[in-house]
């Protein structure tokens, strides 16, 4: 079982290499805010200094966002030569696999995974093998207990958090995200607690909210992807 | 602007029909919607009803199976040819599989796709393009700047917008899980409380009605072509949001400068807001 260590662009810089020695993988980027793109710099660093393969993560993205990553891949493959890249946008999915085959590898992100586990399993098996995905990520036991046995794809698991909720409302700007930003969610996760939530805390971390949950790795998963809850 | 309403009777339908709805659209109780599922009608007789009430009106009607279930692929692919034969004009959509799966059975039906299937740019707008969409729903939480391409398409696609004013959820909807987290949705709305941190109170953000107002005024300016009034459980809700969207729509008829808009807008919608108070879901915390 591969084990991953997912991160912002700033935790990036500031995990100690002594704290990346059980991860062979570190996530670079934001499954949930286009803003949050690595540089060349930041995404080769992970490999240089924290000597870990690094892999793009992208969220759902909006033209501007998409007009950053086709700037951005081809200089990430110019500097570190084939990556993979967790997806999840259709149309992002879709500009990879098209521009780029055989050199960004897609992994299926949990927020398209959400639906795409729920579909006709003939279907997503055939829009993996189309897509050359071999790597399915979710945070959800329940949907990869149901999913496993059918599904012609590894399975990334997600943890210690499950995803709550997602917004393109900056919980820090309180505004839609702009186009730019000082990434003031950096190193700023916050636990909201409420006398109506049976967990401990919700955890906000840059625009997700996530709940804490079971730490124990699936059975089948292939990959285990770990959220620190800030660095 | 046009405007599409969700409903849930016969007697909803002839109230927006007779205030000049251009379109309706609804659940079918064999196909798997999106919220407000107890209002879906049960039989095509029902259905093919206010079809031809929306057609003699020069209206249209839409079906919603904007939810996804596997089980259910065959009872949506029976009753699509059911209703499209009763007079259902277009069939509202998220699941690229069961778009394949229409395709195979000869479906032919015009499909809309539905926001919760997250078109956020022009490259998922073509990919879904290739499915065969005729129109797409903007998902709430992309601004009329954004979606500058999207609008603009090159393919002829119309886009629709939710009524924005009154219809924006803090949170991405499909992409919200506190439902399923056993947290709820409405009435409960987890995202309007105030939670404690150790540096303060937190909300979740939600937008002032004049940037609600600036948004949709921006979308008009931008070309989007219909306003989407939601179906939800509440039918009075539904009758102010519609009246409500009807006056800002007539004011934008007369090219306002953004200022005049939301200010003489946002005066409507305090007008309004005590009517909204009286006809809110018991228990609804409005925040």
């Amino acid at each position: 079982m591969e084990r991953a260590i997912s991160l912002t662009p700033a935790e990036s810089r500031r995990l100690r290499p002594a704290d990346a020695k059980e991860y062979s993988i570190a996530y670079v980027g934001s499954e949930f805010c286009q803003n949050l793109l690595p540089s060349v710099e930041e995404f080769a660093g992970v490999k240089k200094r924290l000597g870990l393969r690094p892999a793009l993560v992208t969220p759902l993205m909006t033209d501007v966002g998409v007009k950053r990553l086709e700037k951005l891949v081809p200089a990430l493959l110019k500097a570190c030569g084939p990556f993979e890249a967790v997806v999840n946008d259709m149309g992002v999915l879709h500009y990879l696999r098209g521009k780029f085959p055989g050199k960004v590898k897609p992994v299926l992100g949990r927020l398209l995974t959400t639906d795409f586990i729920r579909m006709d399993t003939a279907f997503f098996n055939s829009f993996l093998k189309e897509h050359g995905i071999t790597l399915v990520e979710t945070d959800e036991h329940v949907m990869m207990d149901a999913a496993s046995r059918s599904i012609k794809a590894d399975f990334s698991f997600h943890y210690p958090y499950t995803l709550a909720s997602v917004t393109r409302l900056c919980p820090y700007r309180r505004r839609l995200i702009p186009d730019a930003c000082s990434r003031p969610c950096e190193g700023n996760s916050m636990r909201l607690s409420h006398p109506k939530l049976r967990e401990e805390y919700l955890l906000l971390k840059t625009c997700a909210y996530f709940l804490k949950q079971e730490a124990r790795p699936h059975s089948r998963a292939a990959r285990l992807v770990f959220t620190p809850e800030t660095v | 602007m046009r405007t599409t309403v969700g409903i849930s009777t016969l007697a909803e339908a002839r109230h927006f029909l007779e205030r000049g709805a251009d379109e309706l659209y609804c659940g079918f109780a064999a196909m798997p919607s999106h919220r407000a599922s107890a209002g879906s009608f049960r039989t095509v007789a029902e259905v093919g009803a206010i079809a031809s009430l929306a057609h003699r009106r020069g209206a249209k009607l839409f079906v919603a199976v904007n939810e996804i279930n596997t089980n259910l692929n065959s009872a949506i692919v029976k009753s699509l040819r059911s209703l499209e034969a009763a007079g259902v004009d277009a069939v509202i959509l998220r699941d690229p599989a069961l778009f394949s799966i229409l395709d195979a059975e000869g479906v032919k039906m015009t499909r809309i796709l539905s926001s919760l299937a997250f078109a956020f740019n022009s490259k998922t707008l073509e990919y879904f393009h290739g499915l065969g969409i005729k129109r797409v729903t903007l998902p709430q939480q992309i601004t009329a700047a954004e979606a500058k391409a999207i609008i603009k398409n090159p393919y002829g696609i119309e886009t629709e917008i939710f009524f924005i004013p009154r219809d924006f959820c803090s949170n991405i909807d499909g992409l919200c899980f506190f439902t399923k987290h056993e947290y709820g949705c409405v009435p409960h709305f987890l995202c309007r409380n105030t939670f404690s941190t150790p540096n303060g109170d937190y909300r979740m953000p939600q937008l002032d009605a004049e940037t609600l107002l600036g948004m949709l005024y921006d979308y008009h300016k931008a070309g989007a072509h219909y306003l989407k009034i939601s179906r939800t459980e509440n039918f009075p809700e539904r009758m102010i949001m519609f009246k409500e969207a009807r006056l800002l729509l007539d004011m934008l008829e007369k090219k306002p400068s953004r200022a005049a808009f939301t200010a003489k807008g946002g005066e409507i919608m305090r007008r309004l807001a005590g009517l909204y108070e009286t006809y809110s879901t018991p228990g609804e915390n409005k925040g």
